[in-house]
């Protein structure tokens, strides 16, 4: 009795452990913090559809994205809402040279190695990661951004690659008719993916 | 290690003779112990855990340590189930221009040592220098640092350093500061009170209008230098000789015969990285087209100069010039002749040396060491002008350093004459290394108005009446010049951390010009001094660079104008003591610096506490073994001292080293080590006779680095001399297997193939590569008990090696990063795969999976893993890295996780990254890693294996290649390049006829 007891808890645990590492309390899936202020990708990108590049200045170019500058918001809204209240936090920080502090909403543990500027490059669009920030009307985390996450690109990209003018869209297909693995891995020939050895090395991301 | 044997037992000498004596073929070893292979030390290996074995100091109880181990448990197995911590992102408001946050900038920049330039180019992430490197450009770089510039990132962010102005200990204010300073002035300017300056060995050119212009200001001014490590020698020398103070500089690339005597010139002076390059470039045997040079060294104290000579001679510093002038003799020197049979080594030995030096002629050269006296500066100079060599590889320029009204003993008479009224002292600390005899502090305190500025609240902070707290290097807009007088400029990589001033600001304000913006103070000299109209242009493109162009000094002929004097006379017995520089902590000043203080010195292998070195005959004559504590008597003074048993050390010298026993360093540097200025008789002198040595009761725990493992009898270094490499060119290959077979499958490498290779012939063992590693790979400091127990952290040794007679062995070094071995040992016994084999060849190590079992540890034959005992580097340790110094690309590791040489595998991933991005291959030497850029001689070759024409594949195509244990089959992707030394037949000849057959 007492062995099926503890065998009953030794499950019991297991299966709870499983449910809190999937959970979205853990993972932050569907995560939405508050912002400074309420930024929307919905209306800037889905609505105005900036490219992501106008504010995300860095993400070609460094393992950084880049958060906007206030002076970047400014661009804009020194013509356009100027005395919005909604707006008051941003016109403050350029004005005190104050950074503005947002909330992270996408955070890799510390002990991992993330460039942006090496999926951007190489066909990696900003949705695999991201979601649709489009339809977003404030940011939210979507994936799980688990290890297993990214490798189940890192062990087969094709799929998900597309063509360098085509990543910076939101909801891209291919072609009708397309096969999808197929084109990937022609992208792949073009991007000079490394071997998925490589892509699998465990010093490539945590060194 | 070595102590607890020594504490049982002293070493017995004369059976180590005589067991070196019985052996016939060439056989390394690395430390007494092992050599005499006594049953204590067998016992020592033999235990399973030596290192633990005196951490049982503490009492802990049973019941406490269950508790402990239970709440740790507890703990610890769920620290990682909480979500993340939430984060925030503060961007700009506006970004400074061409910066990508994530990305890091490189500026370049000039850090001074001794007052000399040596460009670098410091690395930045968003404002906060992380890195140093050496300014490729730069005449006195050449793209390499050492181990000091290396650690200047940590002194940058030392929590210790001074951070406000003080006033009789207590914080003051600027203002408070500026009025007295302006009631001061008014003295000064009525001439009824005289004001002096003290600076170090300074080249800067704005540094020296800023002093003419006080001294126009206030003509009774006096400016004093002090330079702890030098005596002015060398002008003396060659003003004795040439009629006017010159500076030489050697062009070692020109030269065939290289004779150093007692310089060091690979370990110290202003030049040494420039002279390793040169010297190292062309000791390529193994190439068709080598210009094989020859070294010789004459040398008081073994240094890595000596180690790295094809042949090396001990004696003691007092009798280096009577060589010389029996050198002279034989080689015809005019007004030398007298000195021929005065001297103090074998002439046959000397015979040879001057007919090598005469048949190299004009390519032969002769150094003389700055701790020498002016006789034999005069000497050498005398003999390269008769050889031919001066205008060749050796030229004479105006000296670099600007002369001054005197010196810290000219000024310490002043002041004892009270014709002191008030004194600035810019980034000196006489109190602490000013020799006993000068009264300094005595004397100091009889100056109505004193100023000290400096990086730190040091003794002479404390002494003076006012401090203020000095800019560092890498915050400050400054210049000085190279040791060829090139003219480098410093420019700040963020803003002074504590406020700190630069000396041009504290001199201005002298002059009267208070709060003055330091950029401009620099500006407005070159605005005046660079000629042509374009001065912005020439300025930025100067700034970009570095340094100036065609600043540097003009070389001329000398003309010869007197014969050198005879050497001083000396006596040839007699114990006699010797002074030389700390080869990590330099004069002193960077005795807080950890890095520095864990840096195991050449040869010795000693960190932290340092010890004087004797020779294995005066131990034997004392009875002493190492760590035993002596007094050492001069003159009426006395010091006290643990003492170092140094192979190769001459018989009756003793050498102290300065920069230790620092008493306000900081909680770092105070009270390790002792000082050993306080023994020196008198300003400038380096060596004396007349010392009393008295053995003491006790003994000191010494953490040397190299005591720890026995070589039992396997081949890890192997060498020859030229003569035997050219008869036999396979020797590093004695049974090389073609195609070796392997239980364990085969790697397949698709990209890249990436591997090392280190030539034994270049490497001089200057550990600027150990520095460089910890600061590229965030490595902790553990301090003297860890290193003790054997716990140091460096992912890169510098193992050296004796071979020979125990009075003046042959010396080398070799040294030893991980492997990465193709069948690697490791990865197959960890039980969480927390090391693996990458698909490029590394042998990685993932630390957020290790778990401590400390298995690959146990199966690498190499040695080269290493542990975190405790958490080295959580904010709380003792010697923490402060957070800022971090490289961002590089994991932080915790207590209990497994650590090693990466290959720097943070920056493949970035080069790989960035070429992908250009879509574009990656270049050979394109990527380097940290150890290979920072080396001075190019000893390290790193690169892809997969590329038949890479610089590391060429290398491995050598015959001198081997791999270290290469019987083991682990097929290690770091190899060696076999060291060939090129020594003079009619030596060795003479060596062979002496030695007991």
């Amino acid at each position: 009795m007492a062995l099926i007891l503890a065998f009953a808890l030794v499950v019991v645990m297991v299966a709870l452990g499983a449910y809190y590492f999937q959970s979205p309390y853990y993972s932050g899936v569907d995560r939405t913090p508050a912002q400074p202020v309420p930024f929307s990708h919905k209306h800037h990108v889905g609505e105005l559809g900036l490219d992501c590049r106008y504010c995300h200045t860095s993400v070609q170019q460094s393992s950084f994205a880049g958060v906007p500058e206030s002076e970047i918001c400014m661009t804009c809204h020194s013509q356009l809402w100027t005395n919005a209240d909604m707006l008051a936090p941003v016109r403050d920080s350029l004005r005190d040279d104050e950074p503005l502090r947002w909330r992270r909403v996408h955070d890799l543990p510390d002990y991992v190695r993330f460039d942006h500027s090496a999926h951007v490059n190489n066909g990696v669009p900003c949705e695999a990661c991201h979601g649709r920030v489009d339809r977003m009307p404030l940011t939210t985390q979507k994936k799980t951004l688990f290890m297993q996450f990214c490798l189940d690109c890192h062990r087969n990209p094709a799929p998900r690659l597309r063509p360098p003018d085509a990543v910076f869209e939101m909801g891209w297909e291919a072609r009708r008719g397309v096969d999808r693995q197929q084109l990937g891995e022609r992208l792949m020939a073009r991007y000079h993916t490394p071997s998925t050895e490589r892509l699998t090395d465990c010093s490539l991301c945590h060194q | 290690m070595s102590s607890i044997i020594a504490r049982e037992h002293g070493t017995d000498m004369a059976a180590l003779r005589r067991k070196l004596a019985g052996r016939s073929g060439r056989h390394y070893w690395r430390s007494l112990e092992e050599l005499a292979d006594s049953d204590d030390f067998q016992r020592l290996l033999e235990e399973e855990f030596p290192r633990l074995a005196p951490l049982w100091e503490g009492r802990v109880s049973r019941r406490g340590l269950l508790g402990l181990m239970a709440a740790s448990l507890a703990l610890g197995g769920l620290t990682g189930c909480k979500p993340q911590p939430e984060e925030r992102i503060a961007p700009y408001t506006r970004r400074p221009e061409d910066l990508l946050p994530g990305r890091a900038r490189w500026y370049a920049s000039t850090l001074p040592l001794d007052g000399y330039a040596r460009g670098v180019l410091v690395k930045t992430f968003q404002g906060r220098p992380v890195k140093v490197e050496g300014n490729p450009e730069h005449p006195a770089s050449l793209g390499a640092t050492d181990s000091i510039a290396q650690a200047e990132i940590l002194g940058l962010y030392d929590p210790d350093r001074s951070q406000t102005i003080r006033y009789q200990g207590t914080a003051g204010s600027d203002a408070a500061f500026l009025e007295q300073l302006q009631a001061q002035r008014r003295h000064w300017a009525a001439g009824e009170r005289r004001l002096c300056l003290l600076t170090g060995p300074l080249t800067s050119p704005s540094q020296h209008a800023l002093i003419e212009r006080l001294k126009r200001l206030y003509p009774s001014t006096r400016w004093y230098r002090h330079e702890p490590l030098a005596n002015g020698a060398a002008h003396q020398g060659t003003r004795q000789l040439f009629g006017e103070p010159r500076e030489a500089r050697y062009r070692l690339d020109r030269a065939r015969v290289i004779l150093d005597l007692d310089a060091d010139m690979l370990g110290s002076g202003p030049a040494k990285l420039v002279h390793a390059r040169h010297a190292m470039g062309r000791r390529r045997p193994d190439r068709e087209d080598a210009l094989l040079n020859r070294l010789y060294s004459v040398e008081s104290t073994p240094s890595i100069t000596g180690a790295s000579s094809d042949h090396r001679l001990p004696l003691a510093a007092a009798e280096v010039p009577a060589l010389a002038a029996a050198l002279a003799a034989r080689l015809g020197v005019p007004g030398m002749a007298d000195q021929a049979e005065n001297s103090p080594v074998d002439p046959a030995w000397l015979d040879a040396l001057a007919d090598d030096l005469r048949r190299a002629g004009a390519e032969a050269v002769v150094i003389p060491g700055d701790t020498q006296p002016a006789a034999l500066h005069a000497l050498a100079h005398a003999i390269n002008h008769h050889l031919g060599a001066a205008g060749t590889s050796v030229e004479y320029s105006a000296p670099v350093a600007p002369a001054a009204d005197g010196d810290l003993a000219d000024l310490s008479r002043a002041m004892g004459e009270d014709r002191v009224d008030a004194l600035l002292m810019l980034n000196v600390n006489p109190v602490y290394n000013a020799p006993a005899g000068l009264a300094f502090e005595e004397r100091l305190a009889r100056v109505p108005f004193s100023v000290h500025c400096g990086q730190y609240r040091d003794e002479t902070g404390r002494a003076a009446l006012w401090h203020l707290p000095a800019a560092h290097p890498l915050e400050s807009w400054d210049d000085a010049r190279a040791f060829d007088g090139t003219v480098s400029l410093m420019q700040p990589t963020i803003v002074p951390l504590f406020g700190g001033y630069t000396a041009q600001q504290v001199l201005a304000a002298f002059a009267g010009r208070y709060r003055a913006d330091p950029r401009e103070l620099v500006r407005e000299h070159w605005r005046q001094a660079l000629p042509g109209a374009d001065f912005e242009r020439h300025w930025h493109s100067a700034l970009q660079r570095g340094w100036i162009d065609g600043t540097a000094l003009p070389t001329s002929l000398p003309t010869l104008r007197n014969t050198p004097p005879p050497p001083p006379p000396t006596d040839r017995d007699g114990l006699l003591l010797q002074w030389r520089a700390d080869p990590a902590l330099h004069d002193g000043h960077y005795a807080n610096n950890g890095w520095l203080q864990e840096l195991p010195r050449p040869l010795t292998q000693l960190t932290w506490d340092g010890a004087a070195l004797i020779s294995p005959a005066l131990a034997e004559r004392e009875g002493l073994s190492e760590g035993q504590r002596v007094r050492l008597t001069l003159a009426g003074r006395s010091l006290d001292t643990p003492v170092w048993i140094q192979p190769g050390q001459p018989a009756r010298a003793i050498t102290l080293f300065l920069g230790q026993g620092r008493r306000d360093a900081g909680r770092v540097g105070n009270g390790v080590g002792v000082n050993a200025y306080r023994l020196m008789p008198d300003h400038g002198a380096f060596a004396a006779g007349g010392v009393t040595l008295e053995v003491l009761g006790d003994r000191a725990a010494l953490a040397s680095t190299q005591q720890h493992h026995n070589m039992a009898g396997r081949d890890l270094l192997r060498e020859t001399d030229l003569a035997h490499f050219q008869e036999e060119p396979g020797f590093a290959q004695p049974d090389r297997v073609e195609e070796p077979i392997s239980l364990y499958p085969e790697w397949d490498y698709p990209d890249h193939a990436w591997g090392m290779s280190i030539d034994l012939n270049s490497c001089i063992g200057c550990n600027a590569c150990i520095t460089a590693c910890q600061a590229e790979n965030n490595i902790p400091i553990v301090g003297p008990e860890e290193v003790r127990r054997g716990r140091e952290m460096h992912w890169i040794r510098v193992d050296r090696y004796y071979a020979g007679p125990l009075d003046d062995p042959s010396m080398h070094f070799q040294p030893v990063p991980c492997m990465h071995c193709e069948k690697a040992p490791c990865e197959y016994v960890c039980p969480v795969e927390a090391t693996q084999h990458s698909s490029e060849g590394l042998n990685e190590m993932i630390y957020n999976r290790c778990v401590g079992t400390r298995y690959c540890s146990q199966n690498c034959p190499y040695k080269v893993r290493r542990f975190n005992w405790y958490h080295y580097t959580e904010a709380t340790a003792e010697l923490a890295t402060p957070a800022a110094a971090h490289n961002p690309d590089v994991t932080v590791r915790s207590r209990g996780v497994m650590e090693k040489c990466t290959y720097c595998v943070q920056r493949i991933n970035q080069a790989e990254t960035d070429a992908r991005n250009e879509d574009r291959p990656l270049e050979d030497g394109e990527l380097r890693t940290a150890c290979q850029q920072v080396c001075p001689s190019e000893a390290i070759e790193f690169g892809d294996l997969n590329d038949r024409h890479s610089a590391v594949s060429r290398a491995k195509a050598s015959p001198l290649n081997y791999a270290m244990l290469e019987e083991l089959n682990t097929r290690p992707r770091t190899t060696y390049l076999a060291g060939v030394r090129n020594p003079n037949p009619a030596i060795q000849a003479l060596e062979a006829r002496e030695a007991p057959a």
